[in-house]
């Protein structure tokens, strides 16, 4: 079962978001088109020009910023559709669990939004490429140069050593995994509105917002100590289990054992 | 859709009134085997357990009986089915009779009655066939 | 006749508001049932309670012997009075999807009625008309061979032939271990399709009774005793 809708729910949320890739490469490109049209020709000094350049730069900068908050719309709009608008009353009469239901949700939307950073680090890197870096590069910088440099101001002047590189890996994994659950849980919570239902969901979620920060205030004032960057990281995962769990168990609950579709 | 039926009776019995007048008119022969309870039942537009209630009533009647796996048959009888053609028209004179009663007409006067209206009808029907004919041959003498 | 589906105590509140007032009844297989009642009775909570949609503030309600959940789920067919499709599919994608569900799909059966209404695979759900979306969900719901199948207002708003085609599914797809339960405000169309009938009244069971011994009791349709019982 969990296979056949992850393969649903991947479908369908490509629907969604190749849509916003296609856009995205196209801001991008004309971007990239423009920058080198920028730097080979005498154009640089034609006004019009700039101020077309300006334009385009701006559009850029809101296209990537969009883009990165669009990718996590789409999951928190997919998750609506699916269990709190019409579409619910078939959803939730499917043969299949609700903890199915959210991890093929999780997993499905979590490999797009992989696709989502891939894309942005390479849109990001192409521009950087055209620009100085390309330049840099021409002069004998090399890849493996930059990331030596990296590396090394990670490791001796933020203190990474190598477990907590492996813990950041994992950190961003399983934040890519959990993040929509907040969003998931508000709107569990929101579908027993018997109106509202989406005033409901915002205003759970501020609730828990509220909550959680509260909790985790004791956390943030042991950040400050001097901590060593793989303690920091454990608590961070631990954080990120904790709430997962609650949020997990919260949409769970609400849809399995208090559905109130009107 | 489906069988005109009454309010006021219950619907398996107007369905096996209605499968009787079948048999009666010899739609469904004698000895003949009957078309499955779901069909009649998709062709009178009624629920299938009140077909096959309906059904069952006639198998009480004698009207039809049923063997395990072949269906259920028209019964071989052609006493009964002619005492049933007989019974069931004779009710219908008697209801005739007495709504005729009601406007005054008495047995013997009925049967007058009754000679004179078939005989008008028949020769409507001789003259209106007559004129079609003559409209007929009408349009062949134009060509 | 095994008991398919009970009710215990079944309440469901809305505020103050007690949409199902403390039902209990059992209903078994191989039955075809009009759940009648006007607007606003409770027909259509009960039969979202049946399915798991609403949760009993009060009671409980199994389904050969089970609550409401996703092994339920599997055998009970559900029509809603909602179009619940997604839009954005292809009418074979839905095929796909309710063969990729349900156990019980029978995707040759969808695919000739289908045929009968000349509902193509090929179109898009987005092109329907609201009438030609009923009726492919109508169809999606009775090609499923389930034990249970609650249908929502399945003949309101749709034209004559439709309705017609749509008692004779219910006829042909009759099933002895299956029961049909129809919530419905228009009795006079489904009278004859019926074995019994629950009148349901501001969330109370008023009668469940056989159509043909209301018939032979009160020597009249179940519509007209209907008009009389919730007479304004």
């Amino acid at each position: 079962m969990l296979g056949k809708l992850f393969k649903y729910d991947f479908k369908e949320l490509g629907a969604f978001y190749l849509p916003v890739y296609l856009i995205y490469a196209g801001i991008t490109a004309a971007f990239a088109i423009l920058m080198v049209l920028g730097m080979n020709s005498s154009l640089q000094d034609n006004e019009v020009f700039s101020l077309l350049f300006g334009i385009i730069t701006f559009v850029f900068v809101l296209a990537v910023i969009a883009f990165v908050l669009f990718s996590g719309l789409i999951v928190v709009y997919y998750f609506y559709r699916k269990f709190v608008s019409e579409e619910a009353y078939l959803t939730m009469t499917l043969p299949v669990k609700p903890w199915q239901h959210i991890i093929s949700k999780l997993l499905s939307s979590a490999v797009w939004r992989l696709f989502t950073w891939i894309i942005f680090a390479v849109s990001v890197f192409l521009i950087l490429l055209i620009t100085g870096v390309l330049e840099e590069l021409q002069r004998g910088v090399t890849f493996n140069f930059v990331f030596r440099t990296v590396w090394s101001e990670l490791r001796y002047e933020l203190g990474f050593d190598t477990g907590a590189m492996v813990l950041c890996a994992v950190y961003c994994v399983m934040t890519l995994l959990t993040s929509p659950l907040i969003y998931f849980a508000s709107m569990s919570i929101g579908q027993m509105a018997k109106k509202h239902k989406v005033l409901m969901s915002v205003g759970a979620f501020v609730i828990i917002n509220i909550v959680i920060s509260f909790l985790t205030a004791n956390i943030s004032i042991l950040q400050l100590q001097d901590i060593s960057a793989f303690s920091f990281l454990i608590l961070a995962i631990a954080e990120c289990i904790i709430t997962s769990v609650v949020y997990f168990g919260i949409t769970i609950y609400f849809l399995g054992k208090e559905l109130n579709l009107e | 859709m489906a069988w005109e039926f009454e309010s006021g009776l219950p619907i398996y019995l107007q369905a096996a009134d209605m499968v009787q007048k079948r048999v009666i008119k010899g739609d469904y022969p004698r000895g003949s085997r009957l078309p499955a309870v779901r069909d009649l039942a998709m062709e009178a537009g009624v629920n299938p357990n009140t077909m096959q209630r309906a059904l069952l009533l006639l198998e009480e009647r004698g009207i039809v009986f049923s063997q395990r796996t072949a269906g259920r048959f028209v019964t071989e009888d052609a006493q009964l089915l002619e005492a049933l053609k007989y019974q069931t028209a004779r009710k219908q004179v008697l209801s005739f009779v007495k709504r005729m009663d009601e406007l005054g007409y008495g047995p013997e006067e009925l049967e007058v009655l009754f000679r004179r209206v078939i005989q008008e009808e028949s020769t409507a029907a001789q003259i209106s066939s007559e004129n079609i004919m003559a409209g007929q041959e009408q349009a062949h003498g134009s060509l | 006749m095994s008991v398919l589906l009970e009710c215990r105590n079944l309440t469901k509140r809305f505020g103050k508001v007690e949409a199902v007032s403390n039902l209990t009844f059992t209903m078994g297989s191989g039955r075809i049932i009009g759940l009648l009642g006007p607007n606003g009775s409770g027909k259509t909570t009960l039969t979202k309670m049946i399915n798991g949609l609403l949760t009993p503030t009060k009671g409980e309600l199994y389904i050969q012997g089970e609550k409401p959940g996703a092994a339920t789920h599997g055998l009970v067919s559900y029509l809603p009075d909602k179009n619940y499709l997604n839009k954005r599919q292809k009418v074979s994608q839905v095929l796909d999807f309710f063969d990729d569900f349900y156990e019980d799909f029978n995707r040759r059966k969808a695919e000739s009625m289908l045929a009968d209404l000349q509902i193509d695979g090929s179109m898009s759900l987005k092109s329907m008309s609201k009438g030609t979306l009923e009726k492919l969900q109508l169809i999606l719901v009775m090609s499923r061979e389930a034990k249970l199948y609650v249908l929502d207002e399945p003949i309101a708003g749709v034209d004559p032939a439709a309705r017609d085609y749509i008692l004779r599914t219910i006829i042909s797809n009759y099933n002895p271990e299956a029961t049909v339960l129809i919530s419905t405000h228009l009795i006079a169309d489904i009278e004859q399709v019926l074995d019994d009938v629950i009148f349901i009244k501001q969330g109370k069971i008023e009668l469940f009774a056989p159509v043909d011994m209301v018939r032979e009791k009160e020597g009249r349709s179940v519509d007209a005793l209907f008009r009389e019982v919730f007479r304004c």
